[in-house]
């Protein structure tokens, strides 16, 4: 690893993983919104389980979409720091490999005070 | 609390104001996008903050992917100071739950005050006394040393405005952890970035240079925003409509605003909406103060 920066593989992993979080979640969405308005549908509330939004997303139910595309933008920092995590591991830069991993408890501490 | 495709309309349009603004005065949008929700759109405050906050995730995590790449976001130093970014947030987004709306806007109001005088005067600058060493320079001095001549936390990255690469060192990395922790807890609890808070302490106090300040700044933001996003969605206050409506909206404006910013003024439009800050913040505290 070079000592003046990371990893330029691991950079790029970074730039990828928030690029595609970004494009992933706002397609779906994009065809949310699109499919409730369309089909108008009653517009959704609340906020249900994981099992379910994955359920309406998988059956192409726009308020299904929508929720999936919410639960992808806000995870996508999540595994962005994830992937530091293992990056920094597999390049022996363990000192910030464990401070990833302490940001990743305090998310998932979030997550299941949210979630849980 | 239901939308009909009009208020959508709406919603969608202040998300493009909104990324409009803030790329064009280098802020998170946050500020501007609660008021307008609150006053124009009549949303209620939990839920503005909770839609301005999932409109952070998605502007700072398209800003960083570009910013990564460039090299000027420093991942190891942004990485330690979420450590308490995260811990601010959740505290900020589990207090937000026990105060009321009124309250709430009360604190927003009183927080966009600063806000507007620093929007006034303008972008911190580079102090020249603090200008960091160009990377050769760096090699030549850490050829003859056996430390690592930029610290653990330091980088360096390629600034085309000097044409060279800049290398810096990090100083002070305790405050800077202690400003990470208002600027999240700020960020869970009103929705903002916490930009304003962190860019001059990385710059001011631990001596980053202003590009790699900002570009630090907004690689946390995600997180920061994350940490608190999940609390808000799990009390059922992220409306996915309006927020979906509002973050594609905040995503548009904000390649739009890149495309204008070289067109307008900066200093104007800063000084435009600095005095629409006050004027909004003016009318949250008496809406507070009123209780209805």
């Amino acid at each position: 690893m070079d000592p003046f920066g990371d990893s330029p593989q691991l950079t790029h992993w970074v730039h990828r993983i928030l690029l595609g979080g970004v494009v992933l979640s706002g397609g779906l969405l994009l065809a949310g919104l699109v499919i409730l308005l369309v089909t108008d549908q009653p517009l959704p509330e609340g906020s249900p389980s994981l099992a379910v939004v994955f359920r309406q997303a998988v059956q192409g139910n726009g308020v299904g979409l929508l929720k999936l595309g919410l639960l992808i933008l806000m995870a996508t920092p999540v595994l962005r720091v994830g992937v530091l995590a293992l990056g920094w591991w597999r390049l022996g830069n363990r000192r910030f490999a464990v401070v990833a991993l302490g940001v990743l408890v305090l998310l998932g501490v979030s997550l299941a005070l949210g979630l849980g | 609390m239901t939308f009909t495709p009009l208020g959508l309309l709406m919603g969608c349009l202040a998300g493009v104001a909104t990324g409009v603004l803030g790329a064009i005065l280098g802020t998170g949008g946050g500020v501007f996008l609660v008021p307008v929700l609150v006053i124009g759109l009549h949303v209620p405050m939990h839920y503005a903050v909770a839609t301005s906050i999932v409109t952070v995730i998605a502007t700072s995590s398209a800003v960083a992917s570009a910013n990564v790449e460039r090299g000027t976001a420093n991942m190891r130093l942004g990485m330690t100071l979420e450590i308490t970014t995260a811990l601010g947030a959740i505290a900020g987004g589990l207090t937000a739950a026990w105060i009321s709306a009124r309250t709430l806007e009360g604190i927003f109001s009183a927080m966009l005050v600063p806000i507007a005088v620093l929007m006034w005067r303008g972008k911190a600058s580079e102090d020249p006394d603090q200008l960091p060493v160009t990377l050769q320079e760096l090699r030549e001095e850490s050829a003859n040393q056996v430390a690592e001549p930029l610290g653990a936390l330091g980088a360096c990255y390629l600034d085309p405005a000097v044409e060279a690469t800049i290398a810096y060192r990090v100083h002070r990395l305790w405050a800077g952890m202690c400003f990470s922790f208002l600027a999240g807890n700020v960020s869970g609890l009103l929705g903002v970035g916490g930009g304003i808070f962190k860019v001059p302490a990385l710059h001011l106090v631990c001596r980053v240079p202003i590009k790699a300040a900002a570009a630090t700044s907004n690689f946390m933001i995600g997180v920061t925003a994350a940490a608190s996003a999940f609390l808000y969605y799990g009390r059922g206050e992220v409306h996915p409509a309006l927020t979906a409506a509002v973050t594609l909206g905040v995503l548009l404006g904000s390649i739009l605003g890149a495309r204008l910013n070289r067109r307008v003024n900066d200093g104007a439009v800063r000084k435009l909406f600095a005095a629409l800050l006050l004027v909004v913040a003016a009318q949250m505290f008496f809406r507070a103060l009123a209780g209805g």
